[in-house]
Parts: structure tokens; C-alpha cells; sequence
């Protein structure tokens, strides 16, 4: 190809780029997608009280969506259990987000009390959070940093140890 | 968006399967077009997957060099079949070493070769928006326009397909072009894309920025593209000078 063609699509293509430079973008808003705010929820837990994702602000959240029924779901709680021990008192906070309309309160908490769970676990019982995430399959996890932006989106599982501490290492650095 | 398709009690993820059949299709092509320039199809096979396998393997490796304690505790993470611990950069960049050690060690010629991979290079270049489509990854800018779409709580450009489409007349060029020995093909292939990519990131709300706001895969993509023309153009002087032609 001759040089004065490939040289005016050069200088266009620097003029588009100078033209489509990325202006700083205001508040992020709220979606589960990497770099937006994570939804918040205010949700029953399994011990009666009430709990806010941003009542964590400040921390990194392991936003685990889960259901009793769910096959990867019981086989990466344990890895879920120790990120929690692991990382407690660093900051960090994992909370199950039970999607209660495709469950039952009364199969979670047999569920937890199985598993041994020790970290929040917070009921949607009327499918709002489930909703907010866009809920598509179980498990799905979301690693919220201490702003409150979602820094990773794993869909699916079962999750590793090592993938978990990972992402959270990589949201503890924002 | 279309991230999982779910078939009764199995759930697939569609991103992965839309770079496995682009994958599937580019070593198709591939092994064909060598057979065509009297390369051995059965090397170019071996060649793409050797190259992907070692490229994998790096960029899995290269991830869990940055958390090791968090892998040596759990070191059968490491074969964990998901696409969030990769390391992108350390793949590719071995992918490439293997591809260049196994031909140099197998007797392929880099022109041949390359010519060979043109078509390949170019229905990748598909899979890649394809899969940021299904996954509603790479998203584009809001927009106003009737044909944006509703991703992300905004009505956006649906820069994934741009990209799609553009790639598709692209590969459908290169897959129709006779396969030539010069490996011209390959540098075409490479500098349109790239030309095509500085063009639809001025859309993608996700680029990497660079000082004041100016998009870093633009300004490599001219890079790239400069490159591309300037070593088609090398190639082509070489060639005129070894068949004495000005």
C-alpha cells in the first residue's frame, strides 16, 4: 500500500483519538459489571437483624450469591469459610447472599449450620438483590472494593481458595 | 448479553465457546491454506496448539507468580478452569515464542507461515468482540442512538458489535484471498484491524487511559498498524530486489 494513503489514515486516525479522548467519567453508577458501583441491598440475615452492603463501605466485600440447593455452590463454601478466616480482621468481609426465592429460609440455615458458615449471611427473600445482580447462575460472586466498586465479577464455580484470595489481593490494592 | 446458556441442569458459558469455535475455524483455515503453500498441515496443527498450550500455561503461571502464597497454599488452583487468573500479556507473548521456536525448529518458513495464519489472525479477530458481546464485557459509551442498547443501567453503543462486523468483513476478505507465499496477507490483515480497533474504541467506555483522557489501545493500535505497513513494505521491497524488480 502507498505511503500517502497509509499517512492520511495515520494522521485521521491520531485526529480520532485526540477527538475521542476519555473524559473523566462522573459518580460511577450502580451495576454488576466490573468498575460500577456495587448494588446495595438492605436484606434480613439468618439471625434476625438487617444488613446493608454499604454498612461494609470501607471494606472489601466477597458478595457470594448462593442457593442450598446448588451443587458448586456447597462445593466452594469452604474455600468461601477460610477466605473469611483467613482475612478477618484485614478488612475484609465475605457475606452470602442467599437468593431465598429459589430457596428457603429454613434450607439455608440447615445449609450454614452444615457447612459450619461463620460470616453474614443475608436473605433475598423477595428477589430485589437477586434482581440488582442481574442473577443468572449460581454461585455468582462479586468482590466489592473499599469505594464500593465492584473490582471482580466471577460467574459460576465452584471458586478456589487461591482464585478468591487472589481477587481479593487485587481489590485490596485499589 | 448472553453469558450462560442453560441446557437443563448444565449451565455453558457462551464467551469461552465463542473463542473455542473461533479457534475450531482459524485452525482450520489454517492447516488448509498451508497445505495450499506447500507447508505440512500437520505442523501448522501442531504449531497453533503447542503455542496455545504454552501460551496458557504462562499466562496461568505468570498470575499466580503475583499471589504465590496465595497458590502454594492451594496449589491445585492452578489448573482451575475459569478465564479470571490469567495473565493476558505473559500468554500472548509466549504463545508467540513457541510458535516462533517450534517452526524455526520444524523448517517453516516465516513468510509461508504467516500467510498460512492471515485467515486464522482474522477469525479470531471475530471470536474476541463476539465473546465481549455474550459477556457485556468492553462495553461501549452511552448513546442516544435508536440502535444503542440497554447494558449497564445506560442505553449504550454496541461497540462489540462495530467491532464484530468490521472483523467479519475482514475475515471474510482474507478467508476468500488465495493464499500467497509472500505473507503480505498476514501484514494487511494485521494493519486493518488495527485501523478498524483505533476507529470503535473512540466508543468503549473501557479503555486504558493514558494522560489527558487519550485511549491507550487506540494509540497502540496505530502502533501497530505503522508496523504492519512498514514490514509489508520491507517484505515487498525484498521480494522486488530478489526478483529484480523495481
Amino acid at each position: 500500500m502507498r505511503v500517502l494513503p497509509v499517512l492520511l489514515i495515520t494522521v485521521l486516525g491520531v485526529a480520532w483519538a485526540w477527538a475521542s479522548r476519555l473524559t473523566p467519567a462522573s459518580a460511577p453508577v450502580a451495576a454488576p459489571q466490573a468498575g460500577f458501583a456495587a448494588p446495595d441491598f438492605e436484606l434480613p440475615t439468618l439471625t434476625g437483624s438487617t444488613a446493608r452492603l454499604s454498612d461494609w463501605r470501607g471494606q472489601v466485600v466477597v458478595v457470594n450469591l448462593w442457593a442450598s440447593w446448588c451443587g458448586p455452590c456447597r462445593a466452594e463454601m469452604p474455600a468461601l469459610q477460610r477466605v473469611a478466616e483467613h482475612f478477618a480482621g484485614q478488612g475484609v468481609v465475605v457475606v452470602g447472599l442467599n437468593a431465598t426465592t429459589q430457596d428457603s429460609r429454613a434450607n439455608a440455615a440447615a445449609f450454614v449450620a452444615e457447612q459450619g458458615l461463620t460470616f453474614p449471611i443475608v436473605l433475598d427473600v423477595a428477589g430485589t438483590a437477586s434482581a440488582a445482580y442481574q442473577l443468572r447462575a449460581l454461585p455468582s460472586t462479586y468482590i466489592v472494593d473499599k469505594h464500593g466498586v465492584i473490582s471482580a465479577v466471577l460467574l459460576g464455580g465452584p471458586l478456589s481458595e487461591a482464585t478468591l484470595r487472589a481477587k481479593i489481593a487485587e481489590a485490596l490494592t485499589r | 448479553m448472553m453469558p450462560f446458556l442453560n441446557l437443563g441442569p448444565l449451565l455453558v458459558q457462551l464467551p469461552p465457546l465463542a473463542w473455542l469455535a473461533g479457534l475450531w475455524l482459524a485452525s482450520a483455515r489454517a492447516e488448509k491454506n498451508a497445505a495450499a503453500l506447500g507447508l505440512s498441515a500437520a505442523v501448522m496443527q501442531n504449531l497453533i496448539f503447542y503455542s496455545l498450550l504454552a501460551g496458557v500455561v504462562a499466562a496461568r503461571l505468570a498470575y499466580a507468580a503475583r499471589f504465590a502464597e496465595s497458590y502454594l497454599a492451594d496449589p491445585l488452583s492452578l489448573l482451575a478452569v475459569n478465564t479470571y487468573t490469567l495473565d493476558p500479556l505473559a500468554g500472548v507473548g509466549v504463545a508467540l515464542i513457541t510458535a516462533w521456536v517450534y517452526g524455526q525448529r520444524h523448517g517453516l518458513a516465516v513468510r509461508p507461515t504467516l500467510a498460512a495464519l492471515a485467515p486464522a489472525l482474522a477469525v479470531m479477530l471475530v471470536a474476541a468482540p463476539l465473546a465481549n458481546l455474550l459477556s457485556g464485557e468492553a462495553y461501549g459509551l452511552p448513546t442516544t442512538l435508536p440502535w444503542g442498547i440497554d447494558l449497564w443501567g445506560e442505553r449504550r453503543h454496541p461497540v462489540q458489535a462495530y467491532e464484530a462486523v468490521t472483523a467479519l468483513g475482514i475475515a471474510v476478505w482474507a478467508w476468500r484471498a488465495a493464499p500467497r507465499p509472500d505473507g503480505q496477507l498476514f501484514w494487511q490483515v494485521m494493519m486493518v484491524s488495527a485501523w478498524a480497533r483505533v476507529l470503535w474504541d473512540g466508543f468503549r467506555a473501557t479503555s486504558t487511559v493514558w494522560g489527558e483522557g487519550w485511549r491507550a489501545e487506540q494509540l497502540l493500535a496505530l502502533a501497530v498498524a505503522g508496523l504492519a505497513w512498514w514490514l509489508a513494505h520491507r517484505w515487498q521491497d525484498a521480494q522486488n530486489n530478489t526478483h529484480g524488480q523495481p
